[in-house]
């Protein structure tokens, strides 16, 4: 029993190596917050562990991307978060400062700027497509859309992205 | 334009967790992980192979709140202010407890461990018995945990010595001021109470004093070898850290008790605090003075007054107040008592009580 327990423990924490950062990835440019991305990190490996090993699960990555999109909704739905001129103001939340931290903020600013001028609902699916790599399909499972409705609104965004990026 | 774009979001992709963000939610994962397995198991009772009828069987009694606790997920959270003869109380012990401490490896960690778990089990009797609910088969239980837990820190403390004579002597220190303080606090509770609860006290006071004499004895053997060692001006300066630290945490915990604290009692924990303070000058005079043996002494005094003056306090405020809810509950229960003209059975069991109030000095 104790040895099952082990090799359970030890799948589920290769799953959390393997997709740490894409999830974070997701979260951070989702929610304006790197505090808060790492606390939905946390939150959506603690449901995945519910989860884990009770049920068939037959793609992990959308399983995962699952969770911290129903996380992320809720989050949207408890606050309305912070306008990017806030936390430009307040210096840009980066978390701690640590040089990794600092240096992401900087390097995700220009975009994460341009993707806050999006409404979330064309924001999300670029997210998803482009830097989570999510395939039309998948992106369809999590959100609950039809796979042609994905596609468009991902096309619309970039077209709004697009514009931003121009002006 | 586009291009740029793409580059853009190919950057995006670099962004990732540091390595101390990812290992400290790894970390917090592992430990859910643990403690939801432990709990399982606790509750299934997985190692003893039950069959499926059996199983229902012994889930069966369990009470209606722990299963909606259960089903909630907060049972080990909701265990944790647990005491003995609660429902949760072996979760707190078995799983909570247990999880915790598969975190301390080094010898020196699992000390530390092993001596809140001490301080603990202490607690726990000092708040049963300030509400006169200590009786004789919690007493035990408690009892024989302190012992476990007590010895356990005594084992560490034999390992560590071999290696490392200052940690081992900061440990025995540590645990020799927790236990004088509970000790006080104990004897305070037990001058308040009536002949059932100090029978009961009288024990556990008996095994605080026997360990206070074996750890006082390993703080002094290993503070000797400190003394005589060639590290002693590291370790010397090293504890005048730990005494800086723990005076400023124990100011900054006095100053958010403040509202709760009797303008008497200010004075005695400010003059308690001043000790502290000289202690640390008087170390510091020796340090300058190269006699960094008696500056080690003086910092780990000071360290020691730090942490009683903040146990002290924090039993004041848990045991007094508390005592006062009894006192409480206890006069609406004489007024019953008198309006059923039963005065024959209030007075014998006045006379039981003790003097009824918990008083704790700060002050030595």
């Amino acid at each position: 029993m104790l040895d099952t327990n082990k090799d359970k423990e030890n799948d589920f924490l290769k799953v959390y190596e393997d997709l740490a950062d894409s999830v974070f990835r997701h979260c951070y440019f989702r929610l304006s917050d790197r505090e808060k991305a790492k606390d939905i990190v946390q939150e959506t490996f603690k449901h995945f562990w519910e989860n884990f090993g009770k049920e068939k699960i037959e793609n992990t990555k959308a399983f995962v991307f699952k969770i911290a999109n129903n996380l992320i909704i809720d989050s949207y739905r408890k606050k309305k978060e912070e306008s990017l001129d806030t936390l430009m103001e307040d210096g840009f939340d980066v978390g701690s400062d640590e040089h990794e931290a600092i240096l992401s903020s900087v390097m995700g600013r220009e975009l994460k700027s341009m993707l806050d001028k999006l409404s979330d609902t064309y924001r999300d699916l670029i997210v998803m497509r482009y830097i989570d790599d999510l395939p039309v399909y998948e992106i369809a499972s999590i959100t609950g859309l039809s796979e042609s409705a994905v596609s468009v609104r991902i096309h619309r965004g970039l077209a709004l992205l697009r514009k931003h990026n121009t002006n | 334009m586009f291009k740029s774009l793409k580059q853009l979001l190919q950057e995006a992709k670099n962004i990732n967790l540091s390595e101390d963000e990812k290992s400290l939610i790894r970390r917090e994962l592992q430990m859910h992980v643990r403690k939801d397995q432990m709990l399982r198991q606790y509750i299934y009772g997985s190692k003893l192979k039950l069959t499926k009828l059996t199983k229902l069987t012994l889930i069966k009694p369990m009470p209606i709140f722990i299963v909606i606790l259960l089903a909630l997920g907060g049972t080990s959270f909701a265990a944790e202010k647990t005491l003995p003869g609660d429902a949760l109380y072996s979760v707190k012990l078995n799983v909570n407890e247990h999880v915790q401490g598969w975190l301390s490896l080094s010898d020196e960690a699992k000390a530390n461990w092993e001596t809140v778990l001490v301080n603990r089990r202490l607690k726990e009797a000092e708040e049963l018995a300030s509400n006169s609910k200590l009786d004789a088969k919690t007493e035990a239980k408690i009892e024989s945990n302190f012992e476990k837990h007590a010895n356990k820190v005594q084992e560490h403390i034999a390992k560590l010595a071999k290696v490392d004579a200052k940690a081992t002597a900061d440990i025995a220190a540590n645990l020799q001021t927790s236990l004088e303080a509970h000790n006080r606090i104990l004897m305070s509770i037990n001058a308040s109470k009536g002949d059932d609860v100090k029978s009961q006290l009288k024990v556990i006071m008996l095994n605080v004093r026997a360990k206070i004499k074996n750890v006082s004895d390993d703080r002094v053997k290993n503070e000797n070898e400190v003394r005589a060692g060639t590290n002693v001006q590291v370790a010397a300066e090293g504890r005048l850290n730990a005494a800086e630290n723990k005076l400023a945490e124990v100011q900054k915990f006095v100053e958010n008790k403040k509202a709760d604290i009797s303008a008497e009692t200010m004075v005695q924990i400010q003059a308690q605090l001043k000790v502290a303070i000289d202690l640390i000058a008087q170390g510091k005079v020796q340090l300058d003075a190269k006699a960094y043996g008696q500056a080690f002494t003086l910092f780990g005094q000071a360290k020691a007054k730090s942490q009683e003056i903040k146990m002290l306090i924090e039993a004041k405020t848990d045991f007094e107040n508390n005592d006062e809810d009894v006192n409480k509950n206890e006069n609406n229960d004489k007024k019953d008592d008198e309006d059923k003209s039963n005065d024959t059975l209030r007075i014998e069991g006045e006379s039981n009580r003790g003097s009824g109030k918990i008083k704790i000095d700060i002050d030595l």
